[in-house]
């Protein structure tokens, strides 16, 4: 599994990008046998050093390309079921993706330290993964090859790419057929010429179930030997042989039907298989003669299959032979044991798998008891020697085969094991009393580690999250049973000059906010913030045009007010034209009885009281008039003040509740509604300069208690010029009765009050009115002499 | 007499701000700060005064037995209130969360007691209003007048429904009918935002009308004497 670097996620090995967020996962690299720096594995030639990483003999020759993908296109041989090396590069690629990397760098280790002999180079870098035995097997026929001529070497290399999943096969051979395959093929090179060694190697083709495979029809069937088919047969075993196995038929079983002699060759020939063992390999023909027959093996008998492969092996004619019925029917598949019967068909059935699955997923089945058996024998034939290879089965390796150890040394890369203790070989060896005896004891696991180790699981209980996607729980050491301990990567692949470093990589704009917040937090508490004071500046020359402009309104104004005769009355004032709302306020005050309570809101501040003063004084003074009973309130502290002051100007008996001031704003006049006096009050009448404070009184009275469906007490407004415009939806809505907006309004209420003739203080407030009149007419005649000097201050600008 | 002073000094004081005319001055920022200062110790005297000295105090002290209690749960949220003068950065600056609780409570109320006024008395109101502009009974220009109050509501508030970034290369992107209606809400809000500074220019002006009328006023009694 790769663990995604920027998720954590897990992935199956292979994979490019994580399943999970798409970021890129860490690829398997070659290690360069020559420098050792790691390359990606669609290189051939190392980038460091420019070494080939690939041997010559994994490239597919350029003649042979054509034939090598029409054998990958047909269904792989798998009759063995053992990996089978591609020539071409791209299969190469793809290979060595699926391969484990402990399994590449195993190769790649074999064929840096052998390296001169080119046929050793192939035999060894082909067979990196094939046990020791075999590798020795396959060096004495490299050597012996070695005597041909060059043109045949070529020419013996480029068919046994082809031919070489034929190191399987004689993987599956005990040692003495080996040797005497080694024999057949020796005596083929020296003695047939013109003959090529597709032909002399034509039985072991036969082994592999290449023509079964290329011809699944024919593999399908359990093949029978037919009477003619032996005799012709017979008529190529060599002698020695046909001597052995008469021998051994006169005296064990003699078999009458072709279906006798199957079932005699099923049949092992353990003592024969034994002694071979025990001898080694044999490489002269007359040693093995000499040793089968000085053998006593009268009562372990050869079978005939395998008396007839050897015969095959050592005849010229004989493979021409056998090499004409392969089409129809392989010979090796007719003379094969059952359990060979059996890989066949499940190479036939099974799809192409060049790795094994017992390095991989079928580990755990490995150590099933009862199945292995039964799984290499159908399911996954696989040999004992790559069996071994297994991590998980890493003990019982070492006690089958002790030249286990070296591979699984092998596995570390040179750095790793530069790192590896003194005592490690030993370890790796299995003597771990060695380790005691040094002195070092079992490492004491802190507390924190042991209560990471999982509890088991319930019967039926299904595993958690953390447990599927976390590396499995580690099988044995100080952290057994630990999960999640390891990093699932793969750590033989890591650079030796790899430096771990803490420091996360931050963006440059998150580095000057944090050096900035840390220059803040550094500050000095007492430390003074400066005040950014940026003063009104007009443009050039404004100054002198302010000055004139505020001249020329403070003499107009003031000069109005001194010339304009009393009773001039510039403006003819229409109250029920020009304030619709005044009528109706005249009549909600004239329907006031003598005694009623009337509730004046001051919602303003000082710096509209010159205004609003003006405003108040003709309400004030009809309220007065009907002997109102004025109670004065405010959500303003300065109300209360504000409101003794308008009652002192219109000489009334005011009572100001609270003093005035109803805190809370809305809270507040929500409060006031709620109270006796709030409940008492027979109008309404809201003084204010502030929008927000108008809207508040209008809906806290509408929700008042009592109000029901009616809009409460009656509202009328008397509000500032400037919070007209502001406040119209609501003065025009049905919840004020009747409003009054601005001084000139006022004015108006006084001359509607007064039957339309202006009395006496109203001449005043008369001349007030024109004068403001006139100040307007001045305004906006400024206003219109600054937009045509804009206009053309503009288009000087704009030339 | 009395009055006579309070003439002359609010005269004096109304010449101080005018004084801004000429630019930023002292006489113009001390009139200035005397008005907020002003405003600001009256409003401190008033809630001292009568709030905390005659409603709270007085009825904790002046209601029998345990009566008086409740009144002192505003004492002690005002209490704690204080507390959030206290600036962070000093040392007793962690004090001053826990102003945040009258503060939170504040807000809470007022919040809630607005959200409650402004659509019983503000958003359904003014939604009948505006449909009640529109009356067919009410003649020519009446019907003109309530059309255009009605429009005037809808398209000013499909003129913020329809605010967006603009980028240089997406205005013409924009259909030709939600342009039209951009720039009529925004015709609108600019006529009535037009009303506003008219109704601020007003109310400025009548402050200076009257400001100027009080000084008149005073200027005739000073020379009231001297036979003017």
């Amino acid at each position: 599994m790769i663990r995604c670097p920027s998720c954590g996620s897990l992935n199956q090995d292979g994979r490019r990008l994580c399943e999970n967020c798409g970021a890129t996962l860490p690829q398997t690299k070659i290690r360069c046998p020559k420098c050792g720096a790691l390359n990606p594995v669609g290189n051939i030639f190392c980038d460091q050093c420019n070494a080939r990483l690939l041997s010559e003999e994994e490239m597919l020759p350029p003649e042979l390309e054509e034939a090598s993908d029409e054998s990958h296109s047909a269904p792989a041989v798998k009759g063995i079921s053992l990996p089978t090396r591609t020539s071409q590069g791209q299969e190469t690629e793809d290979e060595a993706e699926r391969l484990p990397d402990w399994l590449l760098d195993l190769s790649g280790d074999i064929e840096a330290s052998e390296g001169e002999d080119s046929i050793e180079e192939k035999d060894v870098g082909g067979a990196a993964e094939y046990p020791d035995w075999l590798l020795a097997n396959a060096a004495g026929l490299g050597t012996e090859r070695s005597e041909s001529s060059e043109e045949e070497e070529t020419e013996e290399t480029e068919l046994e790419e082809e031919a070489e999943p034929l190191l399987f096969s004689e993987s599956e051979l005990p040692d003495w057929l080996s040797a005497a395959q080694s024999l057949a093929k020796t005596e083929d090179v020296e003695d047939a010429e013109g003959e090529s060694d597709v032909d002399a190697l034509g039985l072991e083709d036969e082994l592999l179930f290449d023509a079964a495979a290329e011809e699944p029809g024919a593999g399908d069937e359990a093949p029978e030997l037919q009477p003619e088919e032996a005799s012709r047969l017979d008529a190529d075993v060599p002698e020695w042989l046909i001597a052995l196995s008469d021998q051994d038929l006169e005296e064990d079983v003699e078999p009458e039907t072709p279906e006798e002699e199957v079932s005699a060759a099923e049949m092992p020939a353990a003592g024969i298989l034994a002694a071979a063992m025990e001898d080694g390999p044999v490489e002269q023909e007359g040693e093995l003669a000499e040793s089968a027959a000085s053998e006593d093996v009268d009562e372990e008998a050869m079978p005939d299959w395998l008396a007839e492969l050897e015969i095959g092996a050592a005849s010229d004619e004989g493979i021409a032979v056998v090499g004409e019925e392969d089409e129809e029917t392989p010979p090796a598949l007719l003379e094969g044991p059952t359990w060979l019967e059996d890989l066949a068909e499940a190479a036939d059935s099974e799809p192409a798998s060049t790795v094994p699955a017992l390095i991989g997923d079928t580990s755990g089945d490995l150590d099933e008891e009862g199945t292995e058996e039964e799984t290499f024998a159908t399911d996954e034939p696989v040999p004992d020697w790559l069996r071994d290879l297994d991590l998980s089965t890493a003990e019982r390796a070492q006690a089958q085969a002790p030249d286990s150890e070296g591979l699984a040394r092998a596995e570390l890369p040179a750095w790793l094991q530069e790192l590896a203790p003194p005592d490690a070989e030993a370890v790796l060896r299995g003597e771990e009393g060695t380790s005691e005896a040094e002195g070092l004891t079992p490492a004491d696991l802190p507390d924190w580690v042991k209560a990471l180790r999982p509890e088991p699981r319930k019967e039926g209980e299904m595993p958690r999250r953390r447990d599927i996607f976390v590396t499995p729980a580690e099988p044995e050491g100080p952290l057994e049973g630990l999960p999640g301990v390891l990093p699932a990567v793969s750590l033989v692949d890591m650079p030796s000059d790899i430096r771990l470093s803490t420091r996360a990589e931050m963006p440059e704009t998150v580095q000057a906010q944090a050096k900035l917040w840390q220059q803040l937090l550094e500050e000095p508490r007492s430390r003074e913030r400066p005040i950014v004071q940026q003063r009104a500046t007009g443009a050039p020359g404004s100054r002198p045009v302010r000055l004139f402009v505020a001249a020329l309104v403070v003499i107009v104004i003031f000069l109005a007010l001194w010339l304009i005769p009393e009773g001039m009355q510039l403006v003819q004032t229409a109250p029920s034209q020009v304030a619709p709302g005044i009528p109706a306020f005249v009549e909600g005050v004239d329907a006031l009885q003598p005694g009623d309570q009337v509730v004046v809101a001051v919602e303003y501040t000082p710096a509209y009281a010159e205004e609003m003063a003006e405003i108040a004084a003709p309400i004030l003074d009809h309220l007065k008039a009907r002997e109102a009973s004025v109670r004065f309130v405010s959500t303003l502290p300065e109300g209360g003040g504000l409101g003794k002051l308008l009652a002192r100007r219109a000489q009334i008996d005011a009572r100001v509740f609270g003093e005035g001031y109803l805190p809370g704003n809305a809270n507040g006049i929500a409060a006031f509604m709620e109270t006796s006096e709030g409940q008492a009050a027979r109008h309404l009448i809201v003084l204010t300069s502030a929008p927000e404070r108008l809207r508040w009184w209008i809906e806290r009275n509408r929700l008042a208690p009592g109000a029901g469906d009616a809009a409460g007490v009656p509202v009328s407004v008397g509000v500032s010029a400037a919070a007209a415009p502001l406040v119209t939806p609501y003065l025009e809505s049905s919840d004020v009765q009747g409003w009054v907006a601005g001084l000139y309004q006022a004015q108006a209420y006084r001359e509607l009050r007064a039957g339309g003739a202006a009395t006496g203080q109203a001449g005043d407030y008369a001349r007030v009115i024109d004068v403001l009149m006139l100040g307007h007419w001045l305004l906006a005649a400024l206003l219109f002499l600054a937009l045509l000097y804009n206009l053309a201050a503009g288009r000087k600008g704009g030339r | 007499m009395g009055d006579l002073v309070t003439l002359i000094v609010g005269a004096v004081v109304t010449l101080m701000i005018f004084s801004y005319l000429l630019g930023d001055n002292v006489l113009y920022r001390w009139a200035l700060a005397l008005l907020a200062g002003s405003a600001a110790g009256y409003a401190l005297g008033v809630a001292v005064r009568f709030v905390l000295n005659e409603w709270i105090l007085q009825a904790l002290v002046g209601q029998p037995g345990t009566e008086g209690l409740i009144y002192a749960v505003p004492l002690l949220l005002g209490s704690l209130l204080l507390l959030k003068g206290f600036s962070p950065t000093r040392s007793l600056g962690r004090i001053s969360v826990i102003g945040n609780i009258p503060l939170g409570y504040l807000v809470g109320v007022g919040a809630g007691v607005a959200v409650s006024g402004a659509v019983l008395g503000t958003l359904i109101p003014q939604v009948l209003a505006t449909g009640e502009a529109v009356q067919i009974d009410a003649g020519v220009l009446g019907i003109i007048q309530g059309v255009i109050i009605a429009l005037g509501t809808i398209l000013t508030l499909l003129y913020f429904s329809t605010t967006a970034r603009e980028r240089e290369d997406d205005i013409e992107s924009r259909s030709t009918g939600a342009r039209l209606i951009r720039g009529t809400g925004r015709f609108f809000l600019v006529f009535a935002l037009g009303a506003a500074f008219s109704g601020a220019l007003t109310s400025g002006l009548t402050a200076m009308v009257l400001r100027l009328w009080q000084l008149a006023d005073l200027v005739s009694r000073l020379i009231a004497p001297f036979g003017g």
